[in-house]
């Protein structure tokens, strides 16, 4: 007998051979060309000078296009893409043995190692098979809601659902033909051959069989690179650059380099986002997990985040783009009611970025003079008062009351300077969360001081609302200012200043060292410079403040801080940690009107209101003002309270 | 159409100032002061912009009196887009009146040639809606004041809507050129970005001295000035009753009663209330004042 093997062309006259070359060529040039005038439309976008180190770049590839983790938190979804991936990567691989077998002058596709070669491609077809029949089943029969539709998808899936089938058809003609003992091995074309074998007639000619099957599978060969650069199957190709080349952490944005120079800035068109914000557009896979975890989306707002890559995408695949408006399709409300909560960013599979594009937006509005009611007046009061509410810079320690705080002066040195921020300094919730801080660390005995009437807005209203003019200024002056005293650390309570001075002032020049209370609490327990009481309530739950946990990964100091205080019972809601709905208060909604549906902090607060507890505690003063208001309108006041953790730690101790 | 817009470079009272020790002033409390101009002028210049916009061609200069301490004003003109900008250098001088103010204008508006003067109703200082009107008596032009609604189809004339009590509206046309004094409720403005301010300020700013108008201070002084100010007074605060709304009753209602401080309407008082045409008014309002002793009896020649 034979040692088991085959011919790779097998049947197949040489005349045929040629033509399929040439047919290979034309499919890969077809693809070529696509694929590069995707490639020119991204390279219209503007510079982008953000970057990520190349550790942490390889880090995402590794977990989000390999192992693929995020598509695992829906188990359906996730196994279906990853029998899709790990089946099509086995087909690919196969295909590329049997080239080296058949173009170098290796022959090693014989005997035993050829028998565990069938037994694997044919296994990594199977699972493709599977994985193709999946995403069918999902797209077509449990057709859940989130799930874009997009032309050509019912195309795609069939072509690749037959690209397949007639692969193991080819197969079991081959086998049916001579039925070589070893090919029991083919766990797909062996059986595949004997029911052919079952069902067709005697006679059958299966070299002829044969032959047409193989022209059959190769044209679906052709059609799949053909379209490589279009349809759904972009992502294939697009993907794994937009993982390695991502930019910035979840809802860091774009920082503007030329201001006053020219006089709109932000997205008119769509060159004028960078060419990454533009390759993220193509990178999209419309999965709808974005939109699902959407607060803006869940609450009737007009906002999907998907929505908007997808209208996006539309125009730049269509004709004159990337020079033609976004704004021929996104409309201005979907870009105004996100509230930057970066939900979808951290449910994205792919991490596409929405903040920055939508701040993008944003910007193009505020430069364009687009700004009304709330919007506006929060702008120009923030302009001129440096801060949003428009109280006067000199009253901005009033909130001290009583209270004997060091202000510092300049040439004053501290060790410790807290930054009150313009919640904590004008609003009444905030400036009780400043109060509470402030006789915590006079309990604890903590050098610190602040900046008194010096201090201004840190400018996250401004950047978030795409006046990025106003926000570099706001930086520039509080850098500056700031570097007239000495201190060693900077203390922030509330989330957005933290965000903004710890991860924004760098790129402005200023290097500070910024700590948040969670953090100094947790300092000052483990030194026993303060001790824990009960304080009478007993269930409470923790929202996440977006600013403070998915943006900078502050989850569990404040859980371990709450569990320090004796008697309290944490429950979690359902979206709690990295999964944390949105209070409603980001991105400048604590300051603008809410126009539609119903409202985020309401939707957030009925979670808290059905574990039952007495107390939500949360650690911003937008949180806290956003969830109060929630209990107020929902009539229950005086029965569960929203405070800081500063505040319960205060009275605790 | 060439539309001149004045505007005040104003020193903001919410920061940045305090009453000078002999009350006659306000001074800079040395904290950061913030300079701008008011509602009402930032409504004109608003105005101007927009009616040069509509009629696709003109041209809009804005015009200010003033120290060249702070220079914001102009450049938000600019920044929203005007032609050109034009400042008239005085000294800070706190005997100069709505009428000095007034002839200075006069002498550069002249040299700058107009069809249409528009201006802030009132300053965002002192809040006098003097200027104004003085101007257009000296240039002899009609006056419309409190204008919230300005439509120039003809170039001729102009319609406008003034801004009555109780929100009533009452339109009135007259031929140009013309002054029109705008109300901050003719609508909301648009955005001016920092980024645009930071634009204009590349844009050139024409500083105009009192010689080049053939005035001197000193001149001013001497006829200029009909009035001199005296003192100024903080005003006592008022008390504000905060309303907390029945928590019975619905949220919108709540809303509702929060957004008016849970007002009812108040009785009107009764007043005297004078009728009849323009000339008749006049005559009865300087015969009241002349009886109450508010006004001289002998008038200026
Ligand atoms: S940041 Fe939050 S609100 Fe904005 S689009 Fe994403 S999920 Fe929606
Ligand atoms: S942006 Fe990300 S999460 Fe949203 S639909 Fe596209 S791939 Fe899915």
């Amino acid at each position: 007998m034979n040692p088991a093997g085959r011919e790779i062309f097998w049947n197949i006259p040489g005349p045929i051979i040629i033509g399929m070359y040439a047919a290979v060529v034309l499919s890969l040039i077809i693809a070529a060309i696509g694929f590069l005038r995707r490639l020119s439309r991204w390279s219209r976008g503007e510079k982008d000078q953000d970057s990520l180190p190349w550790i942490e770049r390889a880090k995402h590839f590794l977990t989000y296009a390999v192992a693929q983790v995020k598509l695992f938190r829906e188990s359906f979804s996730g196994i279906m893409h990853i029998s899709i991936f790990v089946g099509f990567l086995g087909l690919f691989a196969a295909t590329a043995v049997i080239v080296l077998e058949e173009y170098t002058p290796l022959v090693f596709l014989r005997g035993r190692i050829y028998m565990v070669f069938s037994l694997l491609s044919d296994l990594a077809g199977l699972i493709f098979l599977v994985g193709i029949s999946l995403a069918i089943y999902r797209r077509y029969v449990q057709r859940p809601e989130k799930l874009e539709r997009r032309r050509g998808d019912l195309l795609t899936l069939g072509g690749l659902f037959l690209l397949a089938f007639t692969g193991f058809l080819t197969e079991a003609a081959r086998i049916a033909t001579d039925w070589p003992g070893f090919e029991v091995y083919s766990i797909g074309g062996y059986p595949l051959a004997r029911i052919l074998d079952l069902i067709l007639p005697r006679d059958t000619r299966w070299e002829t069989f044969h032959r047409g099957l193989w022209l059959f599978h190769l044209a679906f060969v052709l059609l799949f690179f053909a379209f490589l650069p279009s349809l759904r199957l972009t992502h294939i190709l697009v993907t794994p650059f937009n993982l390695l080349l991502k930019k910035r952490p979840l809802g860091a944005l774009r920082p503007v380099l030329r201001l006053g120079e020219e006089k709109i800035l932000g997205a008119g068109k769509l060159k004028n986002l960078s060419w990454k914000q533009l390759l993220d557009i193509d990178a999209c896979t419309g999965c709808g997990r974005c939109q699902e975890v959407c607060p803006a989306f869940n609450t009737e707002k007009p906002l999907s985040p998907m929505n908007v890559v997808g209208k996006l995408r539309n125009l730049l695949s269509g004709k004159n783009s990337p020079d033609s408006s976004p704004w021929r399709e996104v409309e201005e409300v979907e870009v105004w009611n996100c509230t930057t909560c970066g939900a979808c960013e951290e449910a994205c599979p792919v991490l596409i970025n929405h903040i920055d594009r939508l701040v993008e937006l944003r910007r193009y509005q505020v430069h364009t003079g687009n700004v009304r009611g709330s919007a506006l007046r929060g702008l120009e009061d923030l302009f001129y008062y440096g801060n949003p509410w428009g109280h006067p810079p000199k009253d901005r320690t009033l909130w001290l009351q009583d209270e004997k705080v060091r202000i510092l002066e300049e040439g004053e040195e501290t060790d410790l300077l807290y930054w009150v921020g313009c919640a904590g300094a004008y609003d009444p919730q905030g400036q009780e969360i400043s109060l509470a801080l402030v006789k915590l660390l006079k309990k604890a005995q903590v050098d610190f001081a602040i900046l008194g009437s010096k201090e201004r807005c840190c400018g996250d209203f401004a950047r978030r609302m795409g006046e990025e003019g106003l926000f570099q200024k706001l930086a520039r002056e509080n850098i500056e200012n700031l570097k007239k005293y000495k201190f060693n650390k900077i203390l922030v309570n509330c989330p957005h200043g933290y965000n903004t001075l710890k991860n924004e002032y760098s790129k402005f020049a200023g290097e500070f060292e910024i700590i948040h209370y969670s953090e100094l609490i947790t300092q000052l327990s483990r030194d026993n410079k303060i001790k824990l009481d009960s304080i009478g309530e007993k269930g409470i739950t923790f929202h996440d403040p977006c600013y403070l946990g998915r943006y900078n990964k502050i989850f569990d100091l404040p859980r371990d801080i709450i569990g320090k205080v004796p008697g309290l019972e944490l429950k979690e809601m359902a979206q709690n940690r990295k999964d944390a709905f949105c209070c409603g208060g980001g991105g400048g909604h604590v300051l603008l009107d809410p126009q539609y549906g119903e409202g985020i902090n309401l939707r957030r607060f009925q979670e808290a209101e059905d574990l039952g507890v007495e107390m939500v505690v949360t650690a911003c003063p937008f949180c806290k003002m956003m969830l109060d208001l929630a209990v107020t309108s929902r009539d229950l006041s005086g029965k569960v309270k929203v405070k800081d953790l500063a505040e319960v730690i205060e009275s605790a101790s | 159409m060439k539309i001149l817009v004045l505007v005040k470079e104003v020193m903001d009272a919410n920061a940045g100032l305090a009453p000078s020790p002999d009350g006659s002033r306000v001074l800079p409390d040395g904290t950061d002061p913030v300079c701008r101009i008011g509602p009402d002028d930032r409504a004109a210049l608003e105005e101007a912009v927009k009616i040069r916009a509509s009629q696709g061609s003109g041209s809009v200069t804005a015009v200010t009196v003033g120290s060249t301490e702070n220079v914001n004003g102009l450049r938000i003109c600019l920044a929203r887009g005007v032609d050109r900008a034009v400042r008239i250098v005085t000294e800070d001088n706190p005997y100069q009146d709505a009428f000095s103010t007034a002839r200075i204008i006069k002498k550069a508006v002249e040299k700058l040639g107009f069809n249409l003067i528009l201006c802030g109703n009132k300053s965002y200082d002192l809040g006098r809606s003097q200027v104004g009107a003085i101007l257009a008596e000296l240039l002899g032009i009609p006056q419309v004041s409190r204008v919230v609604k300005i439509e120039t189809g003809n170039r001729t004339r102009v319609q406008v809507q003034r801004r009555m009590e109780k929100g009533d509206r009452e339109i009135v046309e007259c031929p140009l050129p013309a002054l029109l004094t705008v109300d901050h409720l003719a609508g909301e403005p648009q955005y001016i970005s920092v980024n645009a301010l930071l634009v204009a300020e590349n844009q050139p700013v024409e500083s105009w001295d009192l010689a080049s108008l053939d005035l001197t201070s000193d001149k001013l002084d001497q006829e200029g000035s009909q009035t001199r100010l005296m003192a100024f007074e903080p005003p006592r605060p008022r008390p504000k009753k905060i309303f907390v709304p029945d928590s019975s009753l619905s949220p919108d209602q709540k809303i509702n009663l929060l957004l008016t401080g849970g007002l009812t309407q108040e009785k009107k008082k009764g007043s005297d209330l004078l009728q009849g045409s323009p000339d008749h008014l006049a005559d009865e309002i300087i015969k009241f004042l002349k009886e109450k002793g508010i006004i001289p009896s002998v008038s200026k020649a």
